[in-house]
């Protein structure tokens, strides 16, 4: 902060290029910077201070979305506004754009970025769990190698995931998924609050029975949880039945106590998540019929 | 070279500064371009007074640093009178008594001033919904939600 004498230096990189090297230079404690969104406030609260920032966020390279080989490719640099509002998005990942929509304030949204949330890793966020539903890659980059790793594998704890330092995460890819319907609710006692549950889903049909379907929530663990159980449930199921296949789920999970809310009942808050983000995904494949 | 220099257009007028690299942008606009219209409230992006709009969208200026604003137009409510003449939101804010104690007012009026200009239709509901994050202690909300709606029916963008 302004007040106390620091030395933090700071260098915005124009390219990909650039970035990697500058945060292979920099040393422990180097950190990318793209919209700042969770990494300023840590900087104000004090539970982060690193020594250099690398701002990530006017890369023209990590600022594109576009169809490539069957994919959806979306840069690390995209805005949370931007999925929200982008035609492509709407069109291959409407998941990506409900989930964006319920991240903070429009502020937040405004500056915030896809690679940034993923890369942060909270448990409670918004774009890993429809990652994890979506099957999507994150690209990672750094000076001597380029590898996409898949988001399921991606988040390692609280706050932690698979990234090394020098390491950037510079685009995500998702698999396009014609004719299927999707559904992200979730639920916070203040709006733009962080999600005590939220659930995302996506389905699809085939005629009245559901062919495939992928549930993931967070709220239940330290990372995102893909429900492989109720989707087992859920699949073969008629249309009417998918919502039975999701009750009983509370029982299922095995969710601490904190100082906010009890176990069981943020159990029973993250079945209610996922009841909906079911019957959501359902009417839209059913839409997507017709 | 712990000091950055860096420029804005602020309320379109190029103002330079040199501040440490974590600068915030709340603390940089009022420290170093002395625009004290906006106000450092809760420093983790969650209560809305800091709201400027950089490039035309609102940005937090406590959770924003300085030197990611190099180069932008920055625009606070320093920009929405024309002299003494309250702007039509702001008149609106006068007339329905959506201020109190202005603490929050020009981080509303910042973030009312980018639903104005969106061109989206402006109902009780989308005020709501696009100033969520923007907190007030004193009105209860209901005189500012009716000041923007009044104001969008009325063509204002500013």
């Amino acid at each position: 902060m302004a007040d106390v004498l620091t030395t933090m230096a700071y260098e915005r990189a124009r390219s990909v290029r650039e970035a990697l090297t500058l945060l292979a230079e920099g040393g422990e404690d180097t950190r990318p910077i793209s919209g700042g969104q969770s990494l300023v406030p840590m900087m104000n609260l004090g539970l982060a201070a690193p020594a250099f920032l690398v701002d990530v966020s006017r890369i023209p390279a990590l600022r594109t979305i576009r169809v490539e080989d069957g994919r959806l490719v979306i840069g690390a640099a995209v805005t949370h506004t931007e999925l929200t509002t982008d035609p492509l998005v709407a069109e291959h990942a409407p998941l990506l754009a409900m989930a964006a929509a319920h991240i903070g304030s429009r502020r937040v949204r405004n500056r915030g970025t896809i690679g940034g949330s993923v890369a942060h890793g909270d448990a409670a966020a918004e774009l890993p769990v429809s990652c994890h539903v979506l099957e999507a890659d994150y690209r990672v980059e750094s000076l001597d190698r380029q590898e996409w790793r898949p988001a399921r594998a991606f988040s390692l704890g609280y706050y932690q995931t698979d990234l090394a330092p020098g390491e950037l995460v510079t685009a995500v890819r998702i698999p396009l998924r014609p004719r299927h319907g999707w559904g992200f609710h979730e639920h916070s006692r203040r709006s733009g609050d962080f999600a005590l549950a939220s659930a995302a889903a996506g389905v699809a049909l085939d005629g009245d029975r559901i062919s495939s379907a992928a549930v993931a929530v967070t709220g239940a663990a330290d990372r995102p949880l893909r429900l492989e159980a109720v989707e087992r449930r859920l699949t073969g199921a008629g249309v009417a039945e998918a919502e039975r296949a999701v009750t009983g789920l509370a029982r299922d999970l095995d969710v601490a106590d904190d100082p906010y809310i009890r176990g069981t009942d943020r159990a029973r808050l993250i079945e209610a998540m996922a009841v909906r983000a079911v019957r959501d995904a359902c009417a839209g494949a059913r839409r997507e019929q017709a | 070279m712990s000091h950055v220099e860096t420029r804005m257009i602020l309320n379109g007028r190029e103002v330079v500064g040199h501040a440490p690299a974590d600068t915030t942008l709340v603390r940089w606009l009022r420290e170093q371009a002395h625009a004290y219209e906006v106000k450092e409230g809760c420093n983790e992006g969650t209560c809305g007074t800091c709201t400027v709009l950089v490039d035309g969208r609102s940005a937090t200026g406590c959770t924003t640093l300085a030197v990611q604003a190099d180069g932008c137009r920055v625009e606070t409510s320093a920009s929405l009178a024309a002299g003494d003449e309250l702007s039509p939101l702001q008149a609106k804010f006068w007339e329905t008594g959506a201020a109190q104690c202005g603490f929050c007012t020009q981080g509303m009026l910042m973030s009312a001033v980018e639903l104005l200009r969106s061109g989206e239709e402006v109902t009780p509901a989308k005020v709501r919904e696009h100033l969520h994050g923007n907190l007030c202690r004193c009105t209860g909300y209901q005189a500012i939600v009716d000041a923007v709606v009044q104001a969008a029916r009325e063509g204002a963008t500013r």
